[in-house]
């Protein structure tokens, strides 16, 4: 707290100073960026002065500067859909000390860190009707598992009697990476056999794979 | 003046007496931190203590209170079966901040996951056990049964799902006995049949 009001106060003389001699200080808008290992990073301060930010950058600064007490808001570029921000591709970002007043520190150093995006993996199971209640055997009813890494759920059967329950694992999947959904744990007197279960995962939720579990 | 002596040599008297009598009758609980232990058989000492850790313990508190600036000593007694852990922060000067610091840190042994593709004619097969990808290429003479193995180890009682992320040109190849935990050594069980 104490070294903020020297700093800004250090940016107000050096401010003072500078307009007493008839200029006005002007200040890099610019930052540091980390985990940046893929294009399409679109950036704007208040919304314009766009700049693309190329793979592996680790600093950024916008073509135009900003004088003592301009505000300074950089954020991704939102693209045409009006939704969308211009993350790098297949990664999502985090930015921070990207707002404030030109001056206010002795420079304005934004900070962006880069991870590459994970999505959902889920689908639905067929036939949990012929599952065991619940309150019988063990708890669940089947259990999947998405390699060794992936992480597994159990499913149990659904309490208001359905034949078909969706689920998703609470790990999800790294853009890029495959994934293959098999049947660790089968229910008692029944198989389960796995649809659309291996892929590869994109840029969006996979919601697709079919569990189809039938009596034996 | 005087009396100023006598009392810094009483002071004196009683921080030796202190100290001397620092080893037995601590106050301060000493414990460890436990990552990853998913294997019994951890057994840590600390002075006269010797306490058995079981799988998925996360905190372990030795019976023993430590005294203030007494320097403690925890060690591994026998490691785990099938796991290796190692010791941070085991052996410092004791006081109410480093009691809590020592870390045991613990990783299970893994082993290979493998197994055999039978009919293989076709150039394309990847096989997969969730994120982690080996491809098969078509032996010699065409058709001939194929070892594989997958790159990355499996810790021992971890699970793993093997499925068929590619299928090769004009053939379509199922994989079976794919899917099970992990046991305490190689499994190389696994059967990709093509047609």
């Amino acid at each position: 707290m104490k070294f903020t009001f020297v700093r800004a106060l250090a940016a107000l003389a050096l401010g003072l100073a500078l307009s007493a001699c008839g200029g006005k200080a002007t200040y890099d808008v610019s930052g540091t960026i980390s985990g940046l290992t893929n294009d399409g990073m679109i950036l704007t301060n208040n919304g314009g002065d766009d700049i693309s930010i190329p793979a592996g950058a680790t600093t950024f600064s916008f073509p135009h500067r900003a004088s003592y007490g301009d505000n300074y808001d950089i954020e991704f570029k939102t693209l045409a859909d009006g939704v969308t921000l211009a993350y790098p591709n297949h990664m999502t970002c985090v930015i921070g000390y990207n707002k404030g007043s030109a001056g206010h520190t002795i420079n304005i150093n934004a900070q962006i860190v880069c991870s590459q995006a994970t999505h959902n993996l889920g689908g639905t199971v067929i036939g949990m009707a012929g599952c065991p209640a619940v309150a019988d055997t063990a708890p669940y009813c089947l259990t999947l598992v998405n390699g060794s890494t992936g992480g597994q759920i159990s499913i149990a059967k659904p309490a208001d009697g359905s034949n078909n329950t969706a689920f998703t694992f609470s790990s999800q999947v790294k853009d890029g990476d495959s994934y293959g959904v098999t049947v660790l744990g089968q229910p008692a007197n029944m198989t389960c056999t796995v649809a659309n279960g291996s892929g590869v995962m994109h840029t969006t939720d996979v919601g697709n794979v079919i569990v189809t579990c039938v009596p034996n | 003046m005087k009396s100023l002596t006598l009392r810094a040599g009483l002071a004196l008297l009683c921080a030796s007496t202190l100290a001397a009598c620092g080893g037995g009758s601590g106050s301060l609980v000493l414990q460890a931190t436990i990552n990853s232990l998913t294997k019994d058989g951890l057994i840590l000492t600390s002075g006269p203590d010797s306490v058995t850790v079981a799988a998925n313990t996360t905190v372990v508190q030795f019976p023993t209170l430590v005294g203030s600036e007494d320097t403690y000593d925890i060690e591994i007694k026998q490691q785990p079966t099938h796991a290796t852990c190692t010791l941070v922060n085991n052996k410092q000067k004791a006081n109410v901040y480093t009691v809590v610091q020592p870390v045991v840190n613990c990783v299970t042994d893994s082993y290979i996951l493998g197994g055999n593709v039978s009919g293989l004619t076709g150039i394309g097969l990847v096989i997969a056990n969730g994120n982690d990808q080996v491809s098969v290429a078509p032996a010699s003479p065409s058709g001939a049964s194929v070892f594989f193995k997958f790159p990355t180890k499996v810790a021992d009682g971890a699970p793993f799902g093997v499925t068929i992320l590619a299928q090769p040109q004009g053939q379509t190849c199922v994989a079976s006995n794919n899917t099970g935990t992990m046991p305490s050594g190689d499994a190389l069980g696994l059967i990709v049949t093509c047609h």
